[in-house]
């Protein structure tokens, strides 16, 4: 018990010193196509770098949909607005989604799966070195034609929350 | 959405004082359609963000390129929205430049879209 309380703190320990603060929010995404699904944000950050993480979902007798997402920053200090500092973050992000529905006297589910990968970008606006506005925007890869005309298959994830050390 | 045009003006006036004007004319998708239509002073900006809001918003720069932007405004929905972006602007002559800018806005009902977009800036 006590290795693994030791194991438990030094790999706490580390996350803190590769990064500087943690960060927990709650929003929303648009993997939802503008239903209102709250999501769990989370975030490890410096000010070099950030790893940002998200997830929601619904789920009934029916039907389940499931977002995650998962954003990888390099970090740099944009400025200041209306004296909140703005941290912004261009990197690379993937999401995973899917959505499964079992139709009335059914025993099968019947599922479909969604996934992205592309640039992403970060926007965070911070009070009190501690509340936070955030975004996160991440552009899908996938057919260059479509890219050619500005066209991307986009996941947003929205979130407010706090920095809690 | 005409109630929020008198905060976002008194906002960039006071904002903005003493900077030089700036221009941008964005095309949308598959370049059908205008889809940003701003002007601005400094650092500041405000119009069509995209064809889905708008507002006004900062920009914060790098360097002589690339930029982000942050700010606020009204969704097609009515409702406050949002908005973000990172892009680049290249000056070509006379003031005028190329600008691109990969946006987002999330407005707080749920709407959210992202894009490119990728036009002529001015004064920038």
């Amino acid at each position: 018990m006590l290795k693994i309380t030791g194991l438990i703190f030094i790999a706490f320990f580390k996350v803190q010193v590769l990064f500087a603060s943690v960060e927990l929010g709650m929003g929303l995404n648009s993997g939802f196509a503008g239903r209102l699904v709250p999501s769990l944000n989370h975030a490890y950050s410096s000010p070099s770098f950030a790893m940002s993480a998200f997830s929601s979902g619904v789920k009934n007798d029916y039907y389940y949909h499931s977002v995650y997402g998962l954003n990888l920053y390099y970090m740099r200090k944009a400025g200041d607005l209306f004296a909140g500092d703005v941290q912004f973050g261009f990197g690379l992000g993937t999401m995973f989604a899917e959505r499964g529905f079992q139709d009335l006297g059914d025993t099968n589910t019947e599922t479909h799966s969604d996934y992205l990968l592309g640039p992403s970008f970060r926007v965070n606006w911070s009070y009190f070195d501690s509340i936070f506005m955030n975004i996160d925007a991440t552009y899908g890869l996938r057919d260059i034609g479509n890219h050619i005309g500005m066209n991307f298959q986009e996941i947003i994830s929205f979130s407010v929350g706090a920095r809690l050390f | 959405m005409k109630k929020f045009w008198p905060l976002l003006i008194l906002i960039l006036s006071t904002s903005a004082m003493g900077n030089t004007p700036n221009a941008f004319l964005g095309a949308g998708i598959n370049f059908s359609s205008a889809s940003a239509i701003r002007v601005g002073y400094g650092d500041w900006e405000l119009g069509r963000f995209s064809n889905e809001a708008i507002g006004i918003d900062k920009i914060f720069r790098f360097d002589s390129i690339y930029y982000c932007n942050f700010g606020f405004g009204v969704s097609i929905n009515s409702t406050l929205a949002f908005l973000a972006g990172a892009g680049f602007n290249y000056k070509v002559k006379l003031g005028f430049g190329v600008r691109g800018e990969l946006f987002a806005v999330q407005d707080i009902e749920g709407y959210s879209t992202g894009a490119g977009t990728l036009g002529v800036s001015w004064g920038f």
